[in-house]
């Protein structure tokens, strides 16, 4: 089974090929500004350099969100387009999922985006990857009240987050991510679409006054 | 000679439209995203009419327009696709799908510029002749475009502050009508008289026009009239500020036929509905001798058609880009 | 603290507009609300200017958003109004963090997506070609770009 995985959600193209347990091809670069001008060249230089032909891939797995909203907008167009295109089966995780895969060693894991204002992105999983603390926009000091009744916590974040805890940088390990991921249920391409996970300012400003 | 099928794909603001258009001139098949079928099986998933829903409805409008044409993506020759000017937000959707269709299908990738495609329009009703003068007014841009020969353009001169789409619209919201204001004040200014006096925006020798200044002149006047205690009759204000608006245009286009000698006028984007300006453009053509020619409606609102058609004479023209091609926000046709 | 100032012309929006520029910063956000024709393209036009953008700069009423990067820093000119309060699908505060001056019309609209630092214009028409402008900062840069521009 090949399988297709892109998360364009930060400002990075984190792209990659699975085939029978195996990465065979991958890119993780960190393009900004220009992740629009890069991401599609960039997959096919992957597929031409992995010699596979985009026709053969079984699955395609995107990250949907949270993250950055023009990031996240790329990669899901491109993989619905490609999925469309062929009739590849598709599904979509969170970048927080992503996120938690990348690493073992403790009891739970915390991925942390920043979301600005006091604000995070974020989800506890214990070690069976299920969620403790659903993903979720929430605030960075709940957060932390919600981390004061666990143990062996190792948050995961690339944000300059003021929060206490062992923090490791993101590196994402594509291969465990998909391993992980290449049996969620397939969707319908058409109704592959950003999860920014954003309250609106307007809901925001009623969970600060609870 | 082989026939040529270009895709286009046009998402530079509020729609998503893809078109498929055979050697430049026939439309095969067109879905624009707020006229999408929305009844048509999606697999359960619905589309979205309202603006700027690129995103979700991506994929939808591109499978309407292939069933509509009856069509593979293998019978696609080319793809055409806006890069600007525009949202770049919108712009930038329509070129994700354009250059993973590119890449997926091994097709050519056209860039072509908005305004270009509102030219080309046209050339889906009657083949492009030269030298032509396109008389470009919309909602976003207000241009004068000669052109000696296919993809050759040359930009005389435009807008220095509102489209003049905007300036209608934002008249009309000083007289009071609902959104859209263009075709409500063209409805209510044939009910009226161009009896108030409104000054004629840059009289200078520059081809550009200026409606900011206008729709000031609008605002002071029916401030003045409050002040004075006397109602405006509305549908002669109507009158006197279209009558001012289309004479500013039908000038500059005047000079700019004299000058360059040009035989062919086209009239192209939204504010071509316009009947205020249909009248006083095609007396300019009888007057001066020239052909004017107003594409229909449909192909005067943004749409993937006139991509498409544009693109196939940028093709010609050896306009391909590589899968590296970005959306520009802001992109000078010439 | 509000400032005001008075505007008799043009050419007077078009010197505070230059004066504010010249206390630039990246990431500055100026909100501009005030009726038709009170001056607001005119401002930014007289902003762009003084930034050296090199390109015309024209209404984004119909595009809502357009971008100008031949300046010293990144201009995004924005005019809300069409939206009707409905921003989701724009990434605003994505503008907001780009590195450049973001210059927002109608404003008033989108009241709960803006940042909390900014600085607020508001300008009342009171003549045919007098206007009041009212400056309103939210947090100290834009106090002390208000101290230092007025």
């Amino acid at each position: 089974m090949k399988i297709f995985y892109i998360d364009t959600s930060s400002n990075y193209l984190i792209t990659g090929i699975v085939e029978n347990n195996k990465l065979i091809g991958s890119v993780v670069e960190k393009l900004g500004e220009n992740l629009s001008r890069d991401a599609v060249p960039l997959v096919a230089k992957m597929f031409d350099k992995a010699e596979v032909n985009p026709k053969d891939i079984d699955k395609i797995i995107v990250v949907d969100g949270p993250g950055s909203f023009t990031g996240i907008r790329i990669g899901i167009t491109i993989a619905k387009v490609y999925a469309y295109a062929f009739n590849i089966n598709i599904t979509s995780i969170s970048s927080l999922e992503a996120m938690k895969e990348s690493f073992n060693d403790a009891s739970y894991f915390v991925p942390i985006i920043d979301a600005r204002r006091g604000y995070v992105y974020s989800a506890i999983y214990d070690k069976d990857g299920k969620e403790y603390l659903p993903k979720q926009y929430i605030k960075l000091s709940l957060l932390k009240d919600n981390l004061k009744k666990i143990k062996d916590y190792l948050i995961i974040t690339n944000d300059d987050i003021d929060i206490e805890g062992i923090k490791v940088k993101y590196k994402p390990d594509i291969l465990k991510i998909v391993e992980k991921y290449k049996n969620r249920k397939n969707i319908n391409p058409h109704s592959v679409n950003p999860n920014y996970l954003k309250l609106t300012e307007a809901e925001e400003k009623l969970m600060d006054n609870k | 000679m082989k026939d040529i099928y270009v895709l286009g794909i046009e998402s530079s603001c509020d729609e998503t439209s893809f078109s498929i258009v055979k050697n430049g001139r026939e439309e095969i098949a067109t879905v624009i995203s707020s006229q999408i079928d929305i009844h048509k099986d999606f697999g359960g998933v619905v589309p979205e009419i309202a603006s700027r829903n690129h995103v979700k409805n991506v994929t939808m409008v591109l499978d309407e327009c292939l069933e509509k044409a009856n069509m593979t993506m293998d019978d696609i020759d080319l793809i055409a696709v806006t890069y600007g000017p525009g949202l770049i937000g919108s712009l930038l959707i329509g070129m994700e799908a354009a250059k993973t269709l590119s890449w997926l299908y091994n097709k050519p990738l056209i860039p072509v510029h908005h305004i270009a495609g509102h030219i080309y329009a046209n050339s889906l009703v009657k083949e492009l002749e030269f030298p032509l003068l396109a008389i470009v007014v919309s909602g976003g841009h207000t241009e004068l475009v000669l052109m000696k020969d296919h993809y050759k353009f040359k930009k005389l001169g435009g807008t220095l502050d509102d489209a003049i789409g905007e300036c209608f619209d934002k008249v009309s919201r000083v007289i009071g009508l609902e959104y859209p204001g263009g075709p409500k004040i063209d409805k209510l200014s044939k009910k009226g008289s161009p009896t108030y006096k409104l000054p004629m925006p840059l009289k200078d020798d520059s081809y550009n026009f200026s409606f900011s200044g206008l729709k000031s002149a609008v605002i002071n006047l029916v401030h003045n009239e409050e002040q004075r205690g006397r109602e405006i009759n509305k549908a002669d204000l109507a009158a006197s500020f279209e009558k001012v608006a289309v004479e500013s245009i039908v000038r500059k286009a005047k000079k700019a036929i004299k000058e360059e000698g040009v035989k062919h006028v086209i009239v192209a984007g939204g504010v071509a509905a316009n009947t205020g300006l249909r009248e006083a453009v095609t007396k300019m053509g009888e007057e001066l001798n020239v052909e004017v020619i107003f594409p229909p409606m449909k192909y005067c609102t943004d749409n993937g058609a006139m991509i498409a058609a544009a693109g196939y004479y940028a093709y010609k023209d050896g306009r391909v880009a590589d899968l590296y091609l970005n959306s520009k926000s802001n992109d000078k046709l010439a | 603290m509000e400032y005001k100032f008075t505007s008799y012309s043009e050419e007077d929006t078009i010197e505070l507009a230059q004066n504010i520029e010249s206390e630039k910063f990246p990431n500055m956000v100026i909100c501009l609300d005030g009726d038709l024709g009170s001056g607001k393209t005119v401002f930014t036009k007289g902003f762009a200017k003084s930034l050296e953008v090199e390109e015309d700069v024209t209404s984004p009423s119909f595009t809502i958003i357009k971008e100008y990067t031949s300046g010293e820093l990144p201009l995004y000119h924005m005019d809300v109004y069409r939206l009707n309060g409905d921003v989701v699908d724009l990434g605003l505060e994505e503008y907001y963090k780009k590195g450049g001056i973001c210059i927002i019309e109608w404003s008033e609209s989108i009241k709960d997506y803006l940042p909390e630092h900014r600085l607020d214009i508001r300008i009342k028409v009171v003549g045919e070609e007098k206007r009041i402008f009212t400056l309103i900062p939210h947090g100290k840069k834009y106090e002390e770009v208000c101290e230092q521009a007025l």
